[in-house]
């Protein structure tokens, strides 16, 4: 609304015309709008039903009071006669209540087909069956795989092993040193003075610049070859992981201050090992070719040191949830089952 | 927010001095015209999650222009053997019928 105004100063009159808004200058030298009050006026809103409500669509300026009362589509309680949940919701034809016991508990009657995995397998849930139970326990029919929701994926060992022994598992770190020496069956022989390798191990920590003067035999070390990995502990004694790595380095072989040649060899290692807090033996790797070998020489970072044990000899249980959302009443139940996984190659 | 105000007619300031929350004005044909700061009438939105009443003044706003209700059911009324009942939960969670 405008308001046709004027403003009287000494008996003089000022006209505006329609005007909507005044802006008035405060003290502060920032001008303000001012609106007419009857622009500005409140009303009072009743609600009963859930929903936006814009009080412009409305043509008001604004609500000063807002009364809310909303009837539910339906109730869900217990009959406290048969101990049974219900939920009540009104026949839209007729009028009447109707009463329906809803489920409140899942359970896995059937497990799917495949239940043994491998560390990282993605898992497979068909076969499976879960059936739907009222708060007195009874069995309401099954529930449609396809309303299932399975929200784990992939079979994962975690931080909890078992070695047969009931032995659990957590995690730390350490940094292990690489060494690499020549091999004695390759037919071929470094006996120059000094080798000088360099390299990367791919996804890992790059080890150049490593110098050692050339002796046949003796080890070249790389230190943090592989990076931090993961051990697992066992019952605060006992250490378990599986370390891997690959990747390629460059080997030059100098005589009398010169490169005599040089040769560009891939890597790759890999160790299952377990371990207490005073054994060592260490992981052996391998080249892919060339005239060298790997192994472990050091653990950085750990009192860990590592023993190697057959990986396909740990195993542990994963629980897997399953759940459904109960239809019509906005609630998600729950269950879930194990399965068996091992520690692969 | 009231505030001191200066209105200007045909180039000259007419001061008020003293400090305003509204401000009248002869309306054109009679009557008068009152106006209010803008930063004074403000509206907000407000969301509604349960039933009831809530008053803008008591919750510190001059008003509200969306109001947005999302209030889960606690009752439903109908008829069960030809009587009306409006069926809510207890607080233990029963079932409890009452006639409407």
């Amino acid at each position: 609304m405008s308001a046709n105004t004027s403003i009287s100063e000494g008996g003089k009159g000022y006209p505006f015309g329609p005007v909507k808004c005044l802006m008035v200058e405060g003290d502060n030298g920032e001008f303000c709008p001012w609106y007419s009050e009857a622009d500005r006026a409140l009303d009072s809103l009743s609600v009963t039903q859930n929903g936006i409500y814009r009080a412009s669509d409305r043509g008001v300026y604004g609500w000063n009071r807002v009364s809310v009362n909303v009837q539910a589509d339906s109730v869900t309680g217990r009959d406290p006669e048969t101990g049974e949940e219900k939920t009540v919701t009104v026949n839209p034809q007729t009028g009447e209540l109707v009463e329906a016991v809803v489920p409140t508990e899942i359970r896995v009657t059937t497990l799917p087909t495949k239940t043994d995995y491998t560390n990282g397998e993605t898992i497979d849930y068909s076969g499976i069956i879960v059936h739907a139970y009222s708060s007195t326990g009874q069995d309401m029919g099954e529930a449609p795989f396809n309303e299932l929701v399975f929200p784990v994926t992939t079979a994962q060992i975690g931080d909890r092993w078992s070695d047969g022994q009931g032995l659990n598992a957590m995690k730390i770190e350490y940094n292990p040193h690489l060494s690499i020496r020549e091999r004695t069956d390759t037919g071929e022989k470094i006996d120059e003075r000094l080798v000088y390798v360099h390299g990367s191990a791919l996804g890992t920590t790059a080890y150049e610049g490593v110098r050692r003067p050339a002796s046949f035999g003796a080890p070249y070390n790389i230190p943090n070859a592989s990076g931090t990995l993961f051990v697992t502990r066992y019952n605060g004694s006992s250490y378990f992981s599986k370390i891997s790595g690959e990747g390629r380095v460059e080997v030059y072989v100098f005589l009398d201050g010169f490169v005599s040649r040089s040769s560009l060899y891939d890597i790759k290692w890999t160790g299952w090992f377990i371990s207490d807090l005073t054994e060592y033996e260490a992981v052996e790797g391998e080249f892919t070719r060339g005239p060298y070998e790997t192994y472990l020489t050091d653990i950085l970072e750990s009192t860990v040191n590592p023993k190697r044990v057959d990986p396909s000899s740990l195993h542990a249980v994963q629980n897997l949830p399953v759940r459904w959302p109960r239809p019509g009443v906005g609630a998600i139940l729950e269950t879930s089952f194990d399965i068996n996984v091992t520690g692969g190659d | 927010m009231a505030q001191r105000a200066i209105i200007g007619i045909n180039g000259d300031l007419l001061p008020f001095d003293e400090t305003l929350d509204k401000l009248q004005t002869q309306a054109i044909g009679g009557g008068s015209v009152t106006w209010v700061p803008e930063a004074d009438t403000r509206c907000v939105a407000m969301t509604v999650t349960e039933n009831g009443s809530k008053i803008a003044s008591d919750e510190g706003v001059y008003g509200w222009d969306y109001v947005a209700v999302n209030v889960p059911g606690s009752s439903v009324t109908g008829t069960k053997n030809g009587v009306e009942y409006t069926v809510t939960v207890d607080e233990n969670g029963n079932l409890v019928y009452t006639r409407t």
